[in-house]
């Protein structure tokens, strides 16, 4: 599939679907993961930004470098740690003490739902699985995804293709309206 | 969904006798899809009602699933296993809302009980599905739940559809479920 066709599939998936889980090679991640939040900040007026990859000021750079407005924004950051200070920028954000902490992301997201946030971003829910068992965040993942469907909001999970087993992508496959694997 | 596989479905319950138990071992990327096709197929026969149990996705979001799928809900009784774990649960006539998948024995007796209260002849029980189960619970404990529940829907003449995910089936629990359906039909390839 060329390039092009790839997004303007991402770009279909997430405009009519719910829950969908994007399906990245490790080579693509970074750059794939641009073009995804460019999409979301699009067609959401309110994202929640669970990030497990990248610090808070990373990627408020990031977003400054690729004109993605940081006042649809709000970011879990389960990078940083609770010992980091908040970014000066017009952008709110909740720190987690570790990815391990899936309670307290759990609780940080259900707060953001409960604000009104209409599309909750997961970076990366294989990440999550560096820190707990495969079977503990499918669990996680299921509890998100129920609480956001909940909320009639809707979900991007990303997940790197190589870091989840395949019995693991069948089980969020089951979860989510629609995968689209790059 | 490939043609074959549309096939397969709709032969699925030829030459079974009446109250078949059927086991579909389904591809994830086309879960939805397939769970869906399979449905409409069982609504198809005349005055049948049906229990669908949901481990994997809450009430109102199937609701709306069936609906863009032109399946009719008016005689389907749901026991939603999702929800109460995230505490959305609001009172509804045709769903229980269950406190876990974990909780088996709630989820029996409320098979049970809605089997038994449903005025229909002809009734079917669709459990979506097996490896959410399997999730949630250990390989033994689903495998004597399914024993159980096999043995029940026999007695209570209930049709039975039963969806698993491909791989996800403990070589265990699919030898057991084998001899406790009658049919296995392979929609994976």
């Amino acid at each position: 599939m060329s390039e092009e066709k790839i997004s303007s599939e991402i770009e279909k998936q997430l405009k009519e679907k719910d829950i969908v889980m994007i399906i990245l090679p490790k080579v693509k991640y970074s750059e794939k993961i641009i073009d995804v939040l460019k999409i979301v900040a699009e067609y959401n007026k309110s994202i929640c930004y669970v990030s497990a990859n990248k610090p808070e000021k990373t990627l408020v750079n990031l977003f400054d470098v690729n004109n993605i407005d940081l006042k649809k924004f709000l970011i879990i950051d389960c990078v940083t740690g609770s010992v980091a200070k908040k970014e000066e920028k017009n952008m709110a954000t909740v720190f987690i003490s570790s990815p391990r902490n899936l309670t307290g992301l759990s609780i940080a997201v259900t707060e953001a739902l409960d604000l009104g946030i209409g599309n909750v971003f997961v970076d990366a829910l294989s990440t999550f699985m560096v820190y707990e068992k495969g079977l503990v965040v499918i669990r996680f993942a299921h509890s998100l995804i129920s609480k956001i469907r909940a909320s009639s909001s809707k979900g991007v999970f990303i997940v790197l293709k190589d870091d989840v087993s395949s019995v693991l992508l069948d089980d969020l496959s089951m979860f989510v309206d629609e995968v689209v694997e790059i | 969904m490939k043609t074959e596989n549309i096939e397969k479905i709709k032969k699925a319950s030829k030459d079974l006798p009446e109250q078949w138990l059927l086991l579909f071992i389904v591809n994830a990327k086309e879960y939805l899809e397939t769970n869906m096709a399979i449905l409409k197929e069982v609504k198809k026969q005349e005055d049948i009602g049906g229990i669908y149990i949901t481990l994997n996705r809450p009430y109102a979001s199937l609701i709306k699933i069936l609906e863009q799928n032109n399946i009719k809900t008016d005689n389907l009784f749901f026991l939603d296993c999702i929800t109460k774990t995230v505490g959305a649960e609001k009172e509804q006539e045709n769903c229980l809302f269950l406190e876990s998948p974990q909780n088996l024995t709630q989820l029996a007796i409320a098979i049970d009980e809605i089997a038994k209260a449903m005025p229909m002849k002809n009734k079917f029980l669709f459990i979506d599905a097996l490896s959410t189960l399997l999730i949630y619970n250990q390989a033994g404990t689903v495998a004597k739940f399914l024993h159980f529940i096999t043995g029940k829907m026999r007695v209570l003449e209930l049709k039975g559809v039963m969806l698993s995910i491909e791989k996800e089936l403990d070589p265990k629990i699919a030898e057991h479920l084998e001899q406790f359906v009658d049919k296995v039909i392979d929609l994976s390839e």
